[in-house]
């Protein structure tokens, strides 16, 4: 008995469903609107899936599978965060052509997929074994770096931390851009980043003032630059990656469509979006349970 | 304790071709150090992403910044009155490795390096990290 399966008894053998025209998705409670996850409804449906995907992993898993329930709320949360990944869901009591077709016998079993084909099949309902089968399905489609140029690509991202003299800044700032303590808070935040007891300014009212930011303006550059001396504190950047990301979306697009010759705002633009590529070490949890990530992230930028 | 990207390149997507355009007409029309300094680590971040989620920008990107890398390099050498930077250089010759590797299942990509001259200016550079990067264009 392999640890952690769900063996389905000899007596409770798996019911041929009555229609699999429609398989509707397994009822659980996260908001669809997040949901990537894939539901085949066929054999056929499966296939397309994982051959228009360079690496998809699939759980197959059963109503009636408890450890099923448990790993259920991880494999969610990790086709969130690996989004690089196509994430199937198979129930096998309501989908039994596609579970006979894969041979399942158990649940939860999981298959993952590398250009189409299989790349590595377990059982059971043990994360740290769905996090070591998915990196080392990631590693096994990564292109093979020769050594010089391996070394180069296992440093950190580059970033531009430095912050602007905000002296100069707020003397050379176009007029009515800020509401006077929100520029005290960013004044404050800049001058004092290391400091992690400083609050940082209230991130969802900075990303409206740059979503509504005419760019003709005399310095605009200067108002990107705040933005992009901030940045550099991960509770800044990691808030703009998540929930601002259509904020920089909209000022590359903005400053993507001005003259070339404005190369200033150019220059901060694209060191704008370079703190995006933070690497995070922070507790599992938080990351990968977005109920409490979320909250986290408002109390942090209260 | 596990780390993970809170951004790829699939989240990147909505805006990564006006991002590619911005830094490519960036990195061939100035002569700004600062700006081709920022253009380079832009383009190193996005190769060293999508290396690390294995998964590549689309082949049109993939070969605009690859021609835009190629002729930064060109223009480097050709402006011999300006200051060498030999830092950036081999900052453009990492990310064409990159990008190179990123796209090498691509016709189109195969095709473009050899229209621009890759290795002749890979060869203008010293450097066995330059020597590895002809390796790969060899090797597509």
């Amino acid at each position: 008995m392999i640890d952690g399966v769900f063996a389905r008894p000899p007596s409770q053998p798996i019911a041929p469903p009555t229609s699999t025209s429609t398989i509707p998705p397994p009822s659980f409670p996260t908001a669809q609107a997040l949901d990537t996850i894939k539901y085949p409804a066929s054999v056929s449906d499966f296939n397309d899936i994982i051959t228009s995907s360079k690496m998809s992993v699939a759980f197959f898993t059963s109503a009636t599978c408890g450890p099923c329930k448990m790993i259920e709320p991880h494999y969610r949360s990790l086709s969130k965060s690996r989004t690089n990944i196509k994430f199937i869901l198979v129930d096998i009591g309501k989908n039994y052509a596609l579970g006979q077709a894969h041979g399942i016998t158990a649940t939860p079993t999981f298959k993952t997929f590398l250009n189409g084909q299989q790349f590595a099949e377990w059982k059971g309902a043990n994360k740290s074994a769905l996090d070591d089968n998915l990196s080392r399905l990631i590693e096994a489609a990564r292109p093979p770096l020769p050594p010089n140029l391996r070394g180069h690509y296992s440093q950190s991202p580059i970033l531009f931390p430095r912050s602007p003299p905000m002296e100069k800044v707020l003397s050379q700032l176009p007029d009515n851009i800020f509401p006077k303590p929100m520029l005290q808070s960013i004044s404050t935040f800049l001058g004092k980043k290391e400091d992690t007891h400083v609050l940082v300014p209230p991130l969802s009212n900075w990303a409206e003032i740059q979503r509504k930011l005419d760019y003709d303006l005399e310095n605009a550059w200067m108002v990107v630059d705040l933005l992009r001396a901030a940045m550099s504190d991960k509770r800044v950047s990691g808030w703009f990656a998540i929930d601002g990301l259509s904020t920089i979306e909209h000022i590359v697009k903005r400053v993507h469509a001005r003259d070339e010759k404005e190369w200033q705002l150019r220059v901060v633009t694209v060191q704008l979006v370079h703190p995006l590529y933070y690497r995070l070490i922070i507790d599992r949890e938080l990351v990968f349970n977005a109920v409490d990530y979320y909250p986290k992230f408002t109390i942090l930028s209260a | 304790m596990f780390s993970t990207p809170l951004t790829t390149i699939p989240s990147l997507q909505s805006f990564l071709p006006e991002m590619v355009e911005l830094l490519n007409s960036a990195v061939l029309a100035t002569k700004s150090p600062k700006l081709i300094k920022a253009v380079a680590a832009a383009f190193f971040n996005i190769a060293r992403l999508s290396l690390e989620e294995s998964v590549a920008p689309d082949e049109d990107e993939i070969i605009s910044i690859v021609v835009a890398l190629v002729e930064s390099l060109k223009n480097m050498r050709v402006n011999e009155t300006e200051k060498k930077d030999p830092e950036l250089e081999r900052l453009l010759v990492v990310c064409l490795g990159g990008f190179i590797l990123l796209g090498r299942d691509s016709e189109g990509t195969k095709e473009i390096l050899g229209g621009v001259e890759a290795i002749d200016v890979l060869k203008g550079i010293e450097g066995a990290l330059a020597g590895e990067v002809i390796g790969l264009i060899e090797g597509l």
